[in-house]
């Protein structure tokens, strides 16, 4: 897979993952499992998650709207995987998270699923920064840049 | 190469120290659940529009273990109003105290003779219940417990006052609400004698038109809840007293949604020249959840669904009356 091909596929990935959970919890709010204060305030942990990849994803695809011939190079397998696995992780353990807290397991009150939300972003959110960040020129911060 | 193994120790670290930490001892963490209660109740009493913090008050809810009754008279209080008196030889001695310090007492009770009985009297007027039952009801279900098991302390203007709301095996309640759910109703002596003329069917569950004990009122609620699925657990049980729990109601409070509802519930019975006075309390919490979610998760209906809280207790109230007046349960 082409380095292109991969960035495709990731980016519409997390797109599609994006809107799916915000769906989830609204949609769980619908059958019961969330108060409306509850779900609103998942929505609003979930959304910035995911807020700057997004943003850089949809920019990548309108800079590269007209491209019709691959010349990108071609990725090694290590590469694909991991830019396929650490994105599927983060979302899976979100996705999990919120159906568990949905059906009352595994969380006592709502103050714990907020926290292990945070945790999870903590926990996932440096490689899912650097990944996507190398994958669609996400600029960081300059002062992060280099050490001098 | 070793850059991997120490990311895995400063990963590590915290959760292995946080797990070997030692768990703090059990005063500390019930010291640490009455302040949260005491935050709790704070805040109620200020939602209800009871008591302002502009007047000036200082809240404590303290648990009782290993004090004696004679501890519990405050030292520096100008009065202190014992909503029971202190009766060590009762049979449920107190748990729990909740201390109401005013900065200001001349500010809340007008006069040093009745401003609480007056605010009582006004209260029971306007509401079917004194003011005083109020506060210890929702302490004691804030503190998931019977209310015989918690006493209120106020420093009061007035000296040497004592609250006694009910005659005789009821336990006291203290407290003055804004906001509450409670009802009352009366079955009278009319009633009573009729349905003793009365015929009636084998499938229903006569009470006689009198309710006799504590434990008719909990047999009604648990065939009532029984066909919607919830359970009833009984706290007390009396003469003229019943106090339960009810859990797993779905949308039955508050109505058109899917809440989880707990509701705790006292019915106090009392004989006037008329017949029987019923007066019921209620309380309730709700939590969202496709399965029942745990007591941790619940949020306090007051003051949000207060007018649905007290829908409800007149509609049960209701139901209890026409179970004991015609047998029939609805």
């Amino acid at each position: 897979m082409t380095e292109n091909g991969v960035k495709t596929a990731v980016g519409i990935g997390v797109l599609l993952s994006y809107l799916a959970l915000i769906v989830l919890v609204i949609v769980l709010y619908a059958l019961g499992g969330f108060l409306f204060e509850e779900m609103t305030t998942t929505v609003a942990l979930v959304v910035p998650m995911f807020g700057v990849y997004c943003a850089a994803i949809i920019k990548y695809i309108i800079a590269n709207r007209s491209a019709t011939q691959d010349k990108s190079p071609i990725t090694t397998k290590a590469f694909i995987f991991i830019s396929l696995l650490l994105p599927s992780i983060f979302i899976g353990a979100l996705c999990s998270v919120i159906i568990l807290k949905a059906y009352s397991i595994a969380f006592s009150n709502f103050d714990q699923f907020k926290l292990t939300l945070g945790l999870l972003q903590t926990a996932f959110g440096v490689y899912m920064g650097l990944l996507l960040a190398e994958l669609f020129e996400i600029k960081q911060n300059p002062r992060k840049r280099g050490s001098t | 190469m070793f850059r991997p193994f120490t990311l895995v120790f400063l990963l590590a670290y915290p959760c292995v120290t946080a797990l070997a930490a030692e768990e703090p001892p059990s005063y500390i963490k019930r010291t640490r659940e009455y302040q949260e209660i005491a935050e709790q109740y704070s805040r109620w009493l200020t939602d209800s529009g009871m008591l302002s913090p502009a007047d000036g008050w200082e809240l404590k809810v303290q648990g009782l273990d290993g004090i004696s009754c004679t501890g519990l008279l405050p030292k520096d209080a100008v009065t202190a109003l014992y909503l029971d008196g202190i009766d060590c030889g009762r049979p449920f001695p107190p748990k729990y105290i909740l201390r109401l310090t005013f900065m200001h007492p001349e500010k809340i009770w007008h006069d040093a003779d009745d401003g609480w009985k007056r605010l009582n009297s006004s209260f029971k007027t306007a509401h079917g219940i004194t003011l005083d039952e109020r506060l210890l009801f929702k302490l004691s279900h804030m503190l998931q417990t019977r209310v015989g098991d918690v006493r209120i302390s106020m420093e009061t203007y007035c000296k040497s006052w004592q609250s006694q709301f009910i005659e005789d095996q009821v336990r006291q309640v203290s407290g003055e609400a804004c906001m509450m759910a409670g009802a009352s109703t009366l079955i009278t002596k009319e009633v009573s004698k009729s349905l003793k003329d009365t015929s009636i069917p084998s499938s229903s569950r006569p009470i006689n038109g009198i309710i006799s004990n504590g434990d008719e009122i909990i047999k009604f609620l648990e065939s009532k809840y029984k066909v919607e699925g919830a359970v009833v657990k009984k706290l007390s049980s009396e003469q003229n007293y019943a106090e339960v729990i009810i859990e797993g109601l779905r949308g039955k409070v508050i109505e058109q949604q899917k809440n989880w509802e707990r509701l705790q519930v006292s019915f106090i019975v009392s004989a006037n020249e008329k017949g029987q006075e019923v007066r019921l309390l209620l309380d309730g919490q709700y939590a969202a959840g496709l399965n029942q979610p745990p007591i941790s998760g619940y949020s306090d209906m007051e003051p949000t669904y207060s007018k649905a809280l007290q829908l409800y207790a007149a509609s049960l109230l209701a139901s209890l009356k026409d179970h004991v007046t015609t047998g029939v349960l609805k």
